[in-house]
């Protein structure tokens, strides 16, 4: 009998064979947890996509390219989202006839409730609903209000994960401008 | 001023303009009737079968946050316009992702958690299978080892008479 195949020794490559799936599995886990928890993007190409809105168009960010872009995530029953509506609307009202476009994402929400807000605070600015919170995924969104400032050049400047004022938003928005 | 009667053909589509014009406001109507009113029971079934998709691993029945109520009212509505359970389901799927299913979307890192349980089943499955395996063949070489130590204690009885008897041999020669 060679030494190779003694007891002993189908033990042990038994037990590396188990101790190497335990720690590919650990290793897995840990990669899952880290892209899990890679947090929100707040600076960089701002991820491309496109929105079906309310009024029955679509919208793409990547052909926004030459525009400032806020890009604005919101829910009918989030009661931060509402502090901010008449300040987001107002701001798009003194910036829509320049390279500025405002975009509301609904997100987890019901049609008809996010239809009677939109009407409620009078936005006028493109909206639409995160079908399968797919937008929702690629910001990494884990609650709303979540406001994304993106330039001219399609790169993420400012992430803002609280209501905004109009004034605020003003200061994001005119240095880009000027870019 | 003199009035001119109606002629009838006009009357005939004022008529026939009055009837569609009813008919289209009372067609949902009649058919939202037909369709009846979801029960309570119907709806909590339906809102049985989903999860909160803000909520950690929270069902739809047991949620009580804004859009879970959002939900349930509209379960009950599509359940009113004749929509089945399946249809209102992948509506919901449509609306918030898979999660609202209760289960990991079969993407990416989330594969694991559908493969992990399989595999580890399959290998606690192969490792009691070899163990069990490597038990029933371990039964005969114990029967071998009896045997070689049978063999081996005969040889030293036999290596012991032998000595006995030379032991014999050489005392009787003294004597």
């Amino acid at each position: 009998m060679s030494a190779q195949n003694t007891p002993q020794s189908r033990t042990s490559r038994t037990t590396i064979i188990v101790f190497a799936l335990v720690l590919l599995f650990i290793g897995l886990l840990t990669a899952g947890l880290l892209m899990r928890h890679k947090g929100r993007p707040e600076k960089g190409p701002a991820p491309d996509f496109t929105l079906q809105l309310f009024d029955g168009g679509t919208i793409r960010l990547s052909d926004l390219r030459g525009k400032v872009v806020v890009v604005n995530f919101w829910a009918s029953w989030c009661q931060p989202c509402k502090d901010e509506a008449r300040d987001l609307e107002e701001v798009w009202q003194k910036y829509k006839d320049r390279d500025v476009v405002f975009i509301g994402i609904n997100w987890s929400d019901t049609e008809s409730k996010a239809r009677a807000y939109l009407k409620a605070y009078g936005i006028t600015y493109p909206n639409g609903p995160d079908l399968g919170r797919r937008i929702g995924q690629k910001y990494r969104i884990r609650g709303v209000p979540e406001t994304f400032i993106i330039d001219k050049q399609g790169n993420v400047r400012a992430a803002i994960i609280r209501p905004m004022s109009a004034d605020e938003l003003i200061g994001y928005i005119e240095p880009l401008l000027g870019e | 001023m003199m009035l001119l009667p109606k002629p009838r053909s006009h009357r005939f589509l004022t008529l026939l303009m009055l009837a569609l014009i009813l008919s289209s406001i009372a067609t949902p109507l009649v058919t939202t009737v037909l369709a009846g009113t979801p029960t309570p029971s119907e709806v909590e079934a339906v809102a049985r079968t989903l999860y909160c998709p803000l909520c950690v691993g929270e069902r739809l029945d047991a949620c009580e946050i804004p859009l879970c109520m959002d939900m349930k009212k509209e379960i009950a509505k599509q359940l009113a316009e004749g929509k089945t359970p399946e249809e209102i389901r992948q509506y919901f799927v449509a609306q918030y992702g898979p999660i609202v299913l209760g289960e990991p979307p079969k993407k990416g890192f989330n594969w694991l958690a559908w493969i992990i349980p399989f595999v580890a089943l399959l290998g606690a499955g192969g490792y009691v299978f070899l163990r069990i395996r490597q038990w029933s063949r371990g039964a005969p070489q114990a029967e071998t080892v009896t045997s070689e130590r049978t063999i081996r204690e005969e040889e030293t009885d036999e290596l012991l008479d032998e000595y006995a008897r030379q032991v014999e041999r050489e005392l009787s020669q003294w004597e």
